[in-house]
Parts: structure tokens; sequence; C-alpha cells
């Protein structure tokens, strides 16, 4: 089991490299404006390039997570439905 | 003469407020490297007359025990006898003077000393190896109001050992210079690094004040520019100013690197006969800038494979770089989207022969500064149509929160780099964040229908076994 989970997290983090590309591909053409972003602090005001570049990095970091989320359902659809299955089949049986 | 103990060279800079001491290593290799220089004789001499002389140089490295800079360069420089060393060390003094008057005009509000950052050429201290003073009087002038320095440098103790036993004190001169960090060159960058822009904009300023003063450094190319960390600001620094020269008059000779050569000095060097002008070696140094700037935004082996490489369409053996129009074509075929087009033309222009190319390039009128803002005001023009969509205060996606995307900043900011390597930990801090992030997301998921469908089914079941009793 142990094995059968790290390899479907192996399996993801590839998976999530994969839909989501290098990050220098996605930021590299927005220029100047990522090195300026890294620059500034939350506080600092934020003008349309500093939002621009904060949400391409909120989409990316999105596109991961749904791609976790994806798998996650997946798998607890599978495992739950056999533990529902399971579960309910146990309790009918010791009534 | 010699010190038994190889590791008590020390040298004391002097120079208020502040001393350094520097306790300089044995050199990683003892092997000497040979140089060669045209100087000014010791006694003046017929004018535009040089004396060549042949020196031996040894790398090593010092660290500082008080103020100031942590990290020191060290070359020692032998000469044949003390009236070349003491010619040499005049020529170095001039050198490092020029260099030194350059950093002096640029604008540092926090500067507190002379010889603090900001730099566009490293500061250079020239050290006798008699142990006589060394003083560098009238050298730090400044018109920001800080006040004369007077850098006095000297040398603790007598020659160590790993000098050799033939060193004599008087034939021995030392140049100290602090140790800046290299640059990380990419090899080929698939889209502009602009985000190097900025760091060049002293060095460029600096330029333009060097050849404002008759002077070129003559030997500008990667190998040579570093990266200046101090107070907050990252500058990209030019070192190694040994070629450094007066350009007018211009010098007979020039020491300079073949491959970052500038075309109208190879010309001279190919077919000898005709006398350089003034304006050849400002060109020499604008167009090192130029390779450098390059190498910074495209990426160095594109450069040194492209670019300096032989042009086949070209019949009298040319180079790509030798024309503004080839360089576009090399550069739109690097970065192919529309969208890079101004700053594509920018980048070429000067590699042309037009008014904006050859001719600025070889006139002693600024140039770097003014190139360096275009080149930014162009990349501003690349605007990606569909990207300029995004609008402030939009919320992050409701997946992602607020402090996942600050980690990725926070990561980047952790390190004490400049713009350009904080880029590069960008990249990794998103790359984890996005494994984190997906992780995250697949084990609250997993657990949520896991837990929940059989948390169902158990309550559905319970619930039979209740009503059916």
């Amino acid at each position: 089991m142990i094995e059968l989970i790290s390899r479907l997290r192996a399996a993801l983090r590839r998976r999530v490299a994969e839909r989501c590309g290098h990050p220098e591909d996605t930021f590299g053409p927005y220029q100047h404006k990522f090195g300026r972003w890294l620059d500034t602090g939350p506080e600092a005001r934020e003008d349309d390039e500093l939002a621009e570049v904060r949400e391409a990095v909120a989409r990316y970091l999105a596109v991961a997570a749904g791609e976790g989320r994806r798998w996650g359902t997946t798998l607890g659809v599978i495992v739950g439905g056999l533990g529902a299955l399971v579960s309910f089949v146990t309790i009918r049986a010791l009534s | 003469m010699s010190d038994p103990d190889s590791r008590s060279l020390t040298i004391e800079l002097e120079g208020s407020p502040r001393r350094a001491r520097l306790t300089v290593a044995p050199p990683v290799s003892g092997q000497p490297k040979a140089v060669e220089f045209a100087v000014v004789p010791d006694h003046g001499g017929p004018a535009g007359q040089l004396v060549r002389i042949d020196a031996e140089v040894i790398f090593t490295t010092a660290s500082n025990e008080r103020d100031g800079w942590r990290d020191w360069h060290v070359k020692i420089y032998r000469c044949a006898n003390g009236e070349e060393a003491s010619a040499l060390r005049e020529h170095l003094h001039r050198q490092a003077a020029a260099l030194q008057r350059v950093n002096s005009y640029l604008p540092a509000p926090q500067r507190r000393q002379a010889i603090e950052p900001p730099w566009a050429v490293v500061p250079v201290q020239v050290v006798r190896g008699d142990g006589q003073l060394e003083e560098m009087a009238n050298v730090v002038t400044t018109r920001l109001g800080v006040p004369l320095d007077q850098i006095v440098a000297r040398l603790r103790q007598h020659l160590p050992a790993w000098l050799g036993d033939r060193a004599r004190p008087e034939e021995i001169l030392f140049a100290v210079s602090p140790q800046i960090d290299p640059l990380r060159w990419e090899d080929t960058n698939p889209h502009p690094a602009t985000e190097h822009l900025e760091p060049f904009l002293t060095l460029a300023a600096g330029l333009d004040h060097l050849h404002s003063h008759g002077w070129a450094h003559c030997d500008i190319k990667p190998d040579n520019v570093c990266r200046c960390t101090y107070a907050g600001r990252t500058d990209y620094v030019l070192i190694d100013t040994d070629a450094a020269t007066r350009a007018e008059p211009p010098p007979q000779t020039l020491r300079t690197s073949q491959l970052y050569e500038y075309r109208g000095l190879r010309q001279l060097r190919l077919r000898p006969g005709h006398e350089p002008s003034a304006g050849l070696f400002y060109a020499q140094d604008r167009f090192g800038f130029l390779t450098v700037v390059l190498s910074a935004l495209a990426g160095r082996e594109w450069v040194d494979r492209v670019l300096l490489a032989p042009d086949p369409e070209d019949r009298y053996g040319g180079r790509i770089v030798d024309s503004g129009e080839r360089v576009d074509q090399a550069l739109a075929a690097l970065w192919p989207d529309e969208r890079w087009r101004p700053l594509r033309e920018l980048l070429a222009e000067p590699f042309g022969t037009g008014p904006r190319g050859q001719i600025a390039l070889e006139h002693p009128d600024p140039w770097a500064a003014d190139w360096l803002n275009r080149v930014r005001e162009a990349e501003a023009r690349c605007v990606d149509p569909v990207r300029s969509a995004a609008r402030r205060g939009t919320p992050a996606p409701w997946l992602v929160t607020d402090a996942e995307v600050e980690r990725v900043r926070a990561a980047a900011q952790a390190h004490p780099a400049g713009r350009n390597q904080r880029v590069r930990l960008a990249y990794s801090a998103v790359a984890r964040g996005a494994q984190a992030a997906a992780a995250s997301q697949f084990r609250l998921a997993a657990w949520r229908w896991g837990a929940g469908l059989t948390g169902s089914a158990v309550l559905v079941a319970l619930g039979a076994f209740v009503i059916g009793r």
C-alpha cells in the first residue's frame, strides 16, 4: 500500500511538471516585470504590471493544485467506494 | 628578505573613516602569467613615446580583518628591475586614478567614502613591494561633496617565501581590489532576459564618464563583468583594468581579447599600416558593452556561437556581429515572436553602419546610457495583448491562497542574490510551490472523498440496522 501511494505521488509529480511546464517558459515572457514583482514586498502598492505577474503566479499554482485535486478526488472516490462497500456489507452481516 | 611564514603578508589600506587590513593568502597556482604593458617612461620622454614593460603576474586573494570589504582580489606584479617597477607603478596609478574618478561621478546619495559602491569599475589600490607608502592624493575627487580621500596603501611586512627566493621588494607591486561576485551566464535564453537591463545602468553611465575623460577600458567582455550587491541594490561592474588606456592621443598598441574585438580594430590588426583613431577605442568599449548586454539577454554561449562566428555570406571574412542586418536576423531566429521586434531592432541597431551604428560607436559623445535607456523603452513596447488583460486587485484563483503566492516571492528574496539570480530562484520556488499545492490538494481531496464515502456508508448501514430492529 505504501509502495502504491509513493508511486502515485511520483506519478502526480510528473503529471504536474508536464501540465504546468517549466516556470521559465511561463514567466520568461513577462520580461522585467517578473523581476520587479520579486523585488517588491506584499505591502507595496500594486500597479497593473505587478498584478499581472501575481495573477500569473497564482494561475500557475492553481493549475498544479487543480491537477492534485483531480487525482485526489479519483483516489478518494475509489478508496471511499471500496470502504463504503466493505463497511456496509460488514455491518449488514453483523446485524 | 623572505618571510618563512607564508601566511603573514599583510597590507593596510587607510582612508577616512575606514581602515582595512588585508591578509594575503598564498596563491592556489604558483604559475605566473606573463603580461606586457606599454607605459610612459618614469622620468618622461618624447611626447607619445612609450616603453614596453614585461612583467609576471600572480593572482591570489586576501581577507580583511577590519572595516570595509571582506574579500579582496590581489594581483602581484614582478618586474625585471626597480626602474621598470617604478614606471609600471606610475602607470597603474594613473589607471586607478582615472577609473576611480569615473566612480566618483556616479550618483550615490548614501556614499560616505569615495571608494564605496556604486561602482562602474571596481576600484584598484596599488601597493609597493618595498614597504614604502603609496598615496593616492588628489585622486578621489568628486563633485558630489564627498571630502578628498587620502588612501594610503602600505605593505606591513616583508615578502613571503612563496614569492620566490629571487623576489626583490623594489621589483614587486601589488594591485588590490574588492572581490565581487561573478555573474552566472545562461547558455541561451528563449526569451529576452530583460531583468538584466537595470543592473547595467550604472556601468553604462560610468562608461560614458570614462570616455568623456578621454580614457577607454579596452577589454570589456563577459569575463570582465561581475555583480556587486550593496545597500540593497545590484549593479554590474567592470573588473580587470589592466588594459585601460588614454584614448586621446590614441595608443599605438592595444591589449584586448580578439574574440570581442571591434571590427575597426580587427581590420587594423589584420592590415597594419594605418594609425588608430581615438574613436576606435571608444567603439571597442561600446562593442564590448554590447556583447556583454547581449550575452545577458540572449545567453553567452549563443553570442559566442552565433554572433561572434564567421558570417558564411560575407566573402571578406566578416562575422555576423559585423552587420546590423545579420544580427537582427540572428535575433529574429532566436526570439521569433513579433512582439519582440522593437527590442530586436534596438539591440541590432549599433552593429550597423548608419548614424546610430558605427558612426555613433566611434564618436566621442556619450552613447551607452542613452542606448540602454532606449533599449528599456523598446522593451516596454513589447506588449503581449493577451497578457495585458490582468487587472489590479484580481483575487487569486480559489484553489490557491495569497499566502502561497507570497511564499514564492519570499523564497526568492531569502537569498542575497542579484535580480537575475533572484529570477532563477523564483523559478525553482514556483516549481516547488506548484508541487506542494498539488500534493496538498491531492491529500485534501483523497481524505474528503475517502472518509466521506466510507462514513456515509457506515451511517446508512447503522441507520438501516437501527430501523430494522
